[in-house]
């Protein structure tokens, strides 16, 4: 969402990721609210983080007329700044936002899916729903999509694009800080889990086609199963490794992903 | 020199160029005309090998072109300037012009460091050459300045002499007057006029039919992707096809 | 002494690191969070060379220069195909890649665990030991480094790379081969940066694949920006700061683990503050801007 609007990898949005994850944290583990709340507060709070980074950073760069390359390694510096004060903060050692005992889990289709796990799945399928009605049905949706289409074109229509791309931001934000909470909660967390998210979801949106909300939920599934496919006959540490080849063959030969839009170099 | 048959291309659905034939003699000089969108740069980036036609084929000396990257047709001998006028800008005028220059030893890496004593000799010659073109077109004395500092109509002086300093025989030239000043405009003129004389096959794209009328041997007339009149300027301006390309 | 002699060395070979990025990132413009693998694959061929096979340095040095360039010319490879911003995230998967390889390969690498035990380089009779031998063999190399990227940055070769980062379009059309141009650059900054990889394998006697992850590639090219892309000066001043500033921290008595903290925010934040304000860096040529 945040690139099709935008029109550049915020690697930062792994930072926010890391933490909505770390924020819950503090809030559920250290200051002892309970976990809706925790939950809750942390992921406003990563929404407020997104829009500073949009107030603070991006706009005024763009302002100046910065190409998206120098918003990418801008957004890189935070990413190592943001990623380090986790580490100070709340140290390197593997923390979890699990409470009780670890249990098997209910036995689906063959496979053992713990409760969480559900949550995770069925959060999953509500958001990327609601986000696709969003799109399609509300007018910020709508607006999204014009900025998304043509900057422009959408200016000389009277779509306030910086206020639709703080919009972007605020969501999107608040939705990595979501993803980061929930997967605390099925396994771990450790300050760099934010650079592997940022990578998959990296992956997930250049394969799925960048610029396209349903490209990207395809090349996340797409890039999961190609990870646990190969993890079945190759051994599983392997799984980064195995979606940047996928990344890079994309990239290759065919930039703009599944469902996605031109990329390539430009021409005359 | 040039010989074009049946070239099609289309994007996204527009046609930009529906079997256009033609052909260049050498030594002519010859301008490109229409309305905008008739496809005129579109010719000029599949020959060139900037764009691959989806149908058709480009010749140049009897050899094809089309489906040749950019660098290679280049280097054939086909130079071109571009509608946008590109330049490297951050460059000395010198600078751009030594780039030009084909086949330079010192432009592989092993270069910069043995056979030192030809690279640096044939530097030295290119260096000659290049401030010897650049007091034909007349920037002689802008060599050490930046690209960037030229006005616009020297900047597409420079952008001729770059075409010269290439060295090739046929020279595409995309608008090389537009926006220019009226006493520039006749300097370029008379340039492309004199090219003719050294042995040089010009042609060039322009909406400015008094300047076409004034250099040109041969103008092509061209609408929708398709050659729709040819001959002398003066044909072309009376031709009712053209007249009507124009109204509608 | 001893502490002062081992920051000169360090600071060598992010020299060599710096200027080398810089050839293809300031130079021919082309991006690249790639340069620690370039950095890891020379250091592991001259400890795995060294510690299996007792090949001397003046042949692993080359040997790891080779496996780097090839390294390098496939990370090229996407730059003749997609647009600048695009080919980072490429660089990107290629870093993640080869530090994949060197951590998951254990048979091979030792994975995790690493290297130990790299024996000391021995040059036909001289062995380097002391930090005084090493600080001459790292400024030796480096000044060699600086000397190649000079001489192809004032050649037409460098002109060619200037006119690539500027408008690869024009340089096309004047019959410039852009894509032999960019692997070439690649091929060349990787084996200088394996250069740098042998150095920090003989020199710390011990490597492991974090030393050489993209966080490490981020710092590289955090150097290069600072100093200023495109200038040779630029680079070497930009890995005197960024190796020197941080180092001032220790002296604050802070527990080194948040030290290395402290360190990561301030290259962070560098690589901020100077895209917002100075993206040519301090003595720079480019601004990573199109016009």
């Amino acid at each position: 969402m945040i690139f099709a609007t935008t029109r550049f990898f915020h690697f930062a949005h792994g930072a926010v990721y890391a933490w909505g994850a770390y924020l819950a944290f503090l809030f559920v583990k250290v200051l002892g609210l309970p976990l809706p709340v925790g939950a809750a507060l942390a992921v406003v709070l990563c929404a407020g983080l997104g829009a500073a980074f949009e107030l603070v950073l991006y706009r005024p760069l763009r302002a100046r007329g910065a190409s998206p390359l120098v918003l990418l390694l801008a957004s890189l510096g935070a990413y190592v700044v943001l990623q380090n004060l986790i580490s100070l903060f709340f140290g390197d050692q593997t923390q979890t936002l699990r409470s009780g005992v670890v249990r098997v889990g209910l036995p689906v289709l063959g496979a053992r899916v713990t409760p969480i796990q559900l949550v995770i799945i069925g959060a999953a399928v509500i958001l990327t729903a609601a986000v696709w009605l969003l799109l399609k049905r509300t007018r910020l949706g709508l607006e999204m999509r014009a900025v998304a289409n043509d900057r422009a074109l959408a200016l000389v229509s009277g779509v306030r694009s910086s206020r639709v791309i703080l919009a972007t931001f605020v969501l999107g934000s608040a939705l990595a800080g979501l993803a980061g909470i929930l997967v605390a909660l099925d396994v771990d967390m450790t300050p760099t889990m934010g650079m592997n998210a940022l990578m998959m979801g990296v992956v997930a949106v250049i394969v799925g086609g960048t610029g396209s909300v349903p490209g990207a939920a395809l090349g996340a599934l797409l890039l999961a199963f190609a990870q646990h496919f190969g993890v079945w006959h190759i051994s599983s540490k392997w799984q980064d490794a195995i979606a940047f080849v996928v990344l890079l063959l994309f990239l290759l030969f065919r930039p703009e992903g599944f469902l996605g839009r031109k990329v390539r170099k430009a021409e005359v | 020199m040039l010989r074009v048959q049946n070239l099609s291309k289309s994007f996204d659905g527009t046609v930009a160029l529906d079997g256009f034939s033609a052909e260049v003699r050498e030594r002519e000089v010859v301008g490109l005309v229409g309305p905008n969108g008739a496809g005129k740069t579109t010719l000029f980036n599949v020959v060139t090998g900037f764009l691959k036609p989806d149908a058709g084929e480009a010749r140049y000396r009897g050899e094809a072109v089309t489906g040749e990257p950019p660098y290679r047709v280049a280097r054939r001998g086909v130079a071109r300037t571009f509608q946008e006028l590109r330049l490297i800008y951050r460059m000395t005028v010198l600078e751009n012009v030594l780039l030009a220059f084909p086949a330079q030893a010192g432009e592989s890496a092993t270069g910069a460091f043995v056979r030192w004593l030809e690279v640096s000799r044939r530097q030295r010659r290119n260096r000659e050459e290049a401030l010897a073109l650049l007091a034909y077109v007349g920037l002689a004395e802008k060599a050490g300045e930046l690209a960037d500092e030229l006005s616009f109509g020297q900047q597409k002086l420079l952008s001729l002499a770059c075409c010269l300093a290439t060295g090739g025989e046929l020279l595409l030239l995309d608008e090389p007057v537009a926006g220019v000043a009226p006493g520039m405009v006749d300097k370029i003129l008379g340039l492309i006029t004199d090219l003719r004389g050294r042995g040089k096959t010009v042609v060039f794209i322009e909406h400015n039919f008094a300047a076409v009328t004034e250099v040109c041997d041969r103008v092509i007339f061209m609408d929708e992707g398709r050659k729709v009149a040819e001959g002398t300027p003066a044909d072309i301006r009376d031709n009712p096809d053209v007249i009507e390309s124009y109204l509608t | 002494m001893g502490y002062l002699l081992h920051i000169l060395i360090l600071i060598g070979i992010y020299v060599i690191l710096a200027e080398s990025l810089n050839l293809i990132a300031g130079y021919a413009g082309l991006l690249s969070i790639a340069h620690a693998a370039f950095y890891g694959v020379g250091a592991y061929v001259a400890a795995l060379l060294a510690l299996n096979y007792a090949v001397p340095p003046w042949l692993t040095v080359p040997a790891a220069m080779v496996a780097a360039a090839a390294v390098g010319a496939l990370v090229a490879w996407p730059a003749l195909r997609v647009r600048d911003d695009y080919f980072v995230v490429a660089t990107f998967a290629f870093q993640v890649i080869v530090f994949s390889v060197m951590n998951n390969w254990v048979a091979l690498t030792s994975g995790p665990l690493g290297l130990p035990g790299i024996p000391r380089p021995d040059f036909f009779g001289l062995t380097v030991k002391s930090h005084g031998g090493f600080l001459l063999l790292t400024w030796l190399f480096a000044a060699g480094v600086v000397f190649v990227c000079w001489r192809l940055a004032r050649a037409p070769f460098g002109r060619v790379l200037r006119a690539l980062r500027e408008d690869e379009v024009f340089a096309a059309a004047l019959g410039k081969n852009v894509a032999s141009f960019k692997v070439r650059v690649f091929a060349i900054g990787a084996a200088m940066a394996a250069v740098g990889g042998c150095l920090y394998a003989y020199y710390i006697t011990f490597i492991d694949p974090t030393s050489f992850t993209v966080t490490e590639s981020i710092f590289i090219i955090s150097i290069v920006i600072v100093g200023g892309a495109g200038s040779l000066r630029g680079a070497a001043l930009g890995a005197a700061v960024l190796v020197v500033l941080p180092e001032a921290l220790r002296f604050v008595g802070l527990p080194s683990s948040v030290a290395a903290n402290l360190r990561q925010i301030f290259y962070g934040l560098m690589l901020i503050l100077f895209m917002v304000f100075r993206p040519q860096g301090l003595i720079g040529e480019f601004s990573f801007r199109r016009r």
